[in-house]
C-alpha cells in the first residue's frame, strides 16, 4: 500500500470514527463505501476491514459506557447470543454472494439509515424495573443532570431477540455495527431508555462483529495492512468525536449526514448495476 | 465487579492492540513491506520476533478481535462467582456461537 493511499484511507477512517461517535453509529457506513468507491477495494475485503473497525469502535466506547454503568451488560449478552449468530450467518452469506448484490443491499441499508436518522422519534414508555421471564434485566444509570438515577427493566424478550437477529445478519453481511436495528429494537419493543439502548448497542456490536470477523479471517478476507490502517484511523476519530460531542448540535449534523448517505446510496446502486467499477 | 472486570479487559485489549498496530504500521512504512492477509497466531509471533511489520500488524488485529471475547469470558467468571447460573448459561451460549465461528472453515 502506498503512503498516499494509506493517508487517504486514514482520513476517511478518522471521519468515520468522528461521525460515528457524534451520531451514535458504527463507522462501517462510511468505511465500506469509501474503500469500494474511492479506493477500488472489492466488497468482501472492505467488509472484512470494516468489521475490525467496528470492534475497535465498540472496544473504545463500550469500555467507557460499561464503566459509567450506562451499558446494560446482562441485556447486551442476552441479545448478543442472537446478534453474534446473525453475524455468523451474515458473514457466511457475504463470503459466497456476488459483490454487486452486496453493493445493492448496502445501498438499501444506507437509505434506511438516512431515514432512521431524520425521522421523528416516537414517545415510548420505559419498561419499569423487574424480571423479564427468567432473566432480571433491571439496570440503572446516572443521567448526568443531577436527578435521581434512571431505573428500568426490559419487556418482550422474544420479540427483541428476533429483531436483534436481523441486526446481526446485517452486521456480518455488510460490515456495519447493526446499531440502526439494535437501538430501535431495544427502545421501541423492549422499553429501554434511548441512552441505555445506544450504550448497550455499543457494547453488543463488538460481540456481533467478532463472529463475522472470525469468518472473514478464516477465509483470508481480512487484509492485514488495510484493517490496521482503518482501525487506527477510526480509533483516532472516535477519540476526537467523544470530546466534540458535548459541544456540537446533533440535529443539523444528522440532516447533512442523511443527505450524504442518500448520495452515497445512489453511487452504491450504480456500482451494484455495474455502471461504475 | 461485573462492570470493572469487563472494562479492564476492554481497556487492556484496546491499548495492547493499538500499540501493536501503530508499531506495525510504522515498521511497514519503514521496511516498505508487502501487504497480505492476517497471519495465524503462531506465525504472527514468529514474525514479531524477527521484527517484521506483518507480525506486529497481525498480532494487533488478533488481539483486537479477541478483546470482546475476553470481555465475555470475564463476564462468565463473574456470573459463576456470583452463582447467577442463568447468566452463566447466557455467556456460555455466546461463547458457543464464537466457537462455531472459529470452526466454520472446517464445516465449510
Amino acid at each position: 500500500m502506498e503512503i498516499v493511499v494509506a493517508l487517504g484511507i486514514i482520513l476517511f477512517a478518522v471521519a468515520a470514527g468522528l461521525l460515528g461517535a457524534l451520531l451514535g453509529l458504527g463507522g462501517g457506513i462510511i468505511i465500506v463505501p469509501a474503500l469500494t468507491l474511492v479506493f477500488g477495494y472489492p466488497m468482501q475485503e472492505a467488509i472484512g476491514a470494516s468489521l475490525v473497525a467496528v470492534i475497535a469502535t465498540s472496544t473504545g466506547s463500550a469500555s467507557y459506557y460499561v464503566e459509567e454503568g450506562v451499558s446494560n451488560v446482562r441485556l447486551g449478552l442476552l441479545l448478543g447470543i442472537v446478534t453474534s449468530l446473525g453475524g455468523l450467518i451474515g458473514a457466511i452469506i457475504a463470503v459466497y454472494v456476488d459483490q454487486y448484490l452486496l453493493a445493492g443491499l448496502f445501498a438499501l441499508m444506507l437509505l434506511y439509515t438516512a431515514y432512521y436518522m431524520i425521522r421523528n422519534r416516537e414517545t415510548v414508555s420505559i419498561c419499569p424495573a423487574g424480571a423479564c421471564g427468567r432473566f432480571d434485566l433491571t439496570c440503572s444509570y446516572d443521567d448526568g443532570n443531577g436527578a435521581e438515577k434512571v431505573e428500568y427493566g426490559a419487556r418482550n424478550l422474544g420479540k427483541g431477540m428476533s429483531g436483534s437477529l436481523v441486526g446481526g445478519v446485517e452486521s456480518g453481511m455488510l460490515g456495519v455495527g447493526g446499531g440502526v436495528v439494535n437501538v430501535p429494537v431495544m427502545r421501541l419493543w423492549m422499553g429501554v431508555p434511548l441512552r441505555a439502548a445506544c450504550a448497550t448497542s455499543n457494547y453488543m456490536i463488538g460481540i456481533t462483529a467478532l463472529a463475522g470477523a472470525l469468518v472473514y479471517y478464516q477465509f483470508g478476507l481480512i487484509s492485514a495492512v488495510l484493517a490496521a490502517v482503518v482501525a487506527l484511523g477510526v480509533f483516532l476519530g472516535a477519540l476526537m468525536g467523544s470530546r466534540l460531542s458535548k459541544r456540537l448540535q446533533g440535529k443539523t449534523l444528522k440532516v447533512v449526514f442523511s443527505i450524504v448517505l442518500v448520495s452515497v446510496a445512489g453511487l452504491m446502486f450504480l456500482k451494484a448495476a455495474g455502471v461504475i467499477a | 465487579m461485573l462492570s470493572r472486570s469487563i472494562r479492564l479487559c476492554l481497556r487492556l485489549g484496546m491499548y495492547l492492540s493499538f500499540a501493536l498496530l501503530a508499531i506495525g504500521i510504522m515498521l511497514y512504512l519503514w521496511q516498505d513491506g508487502e501487504a497480505g492477509s492476517v497471519l495465524g497466531p503462531l506465525e504472527a509471533l514468529e514474525a514479531m520476533l524477527r521484527g517484521e511489520a506483518m507480525g506486529f500488524i497481525s498480532a494487533g488485529i488478533l488481539v483486537l478481535i479477541a478483546t470482546p471475547l475476553a470481555g465475555v469470558l470475564a463476564a462468565l467468571a463473574v456470573f459463576a462467582y456470583a452463582r447467577e447460573w442463568n447468566f452463566v448459561g447466557v455467556s456460555l451460549a455466546v461463547l458457543a456461537v464464537v466457537a462455531l465461528a472459529i470452526l466454520m472453515k472446517v464445516f465449510a
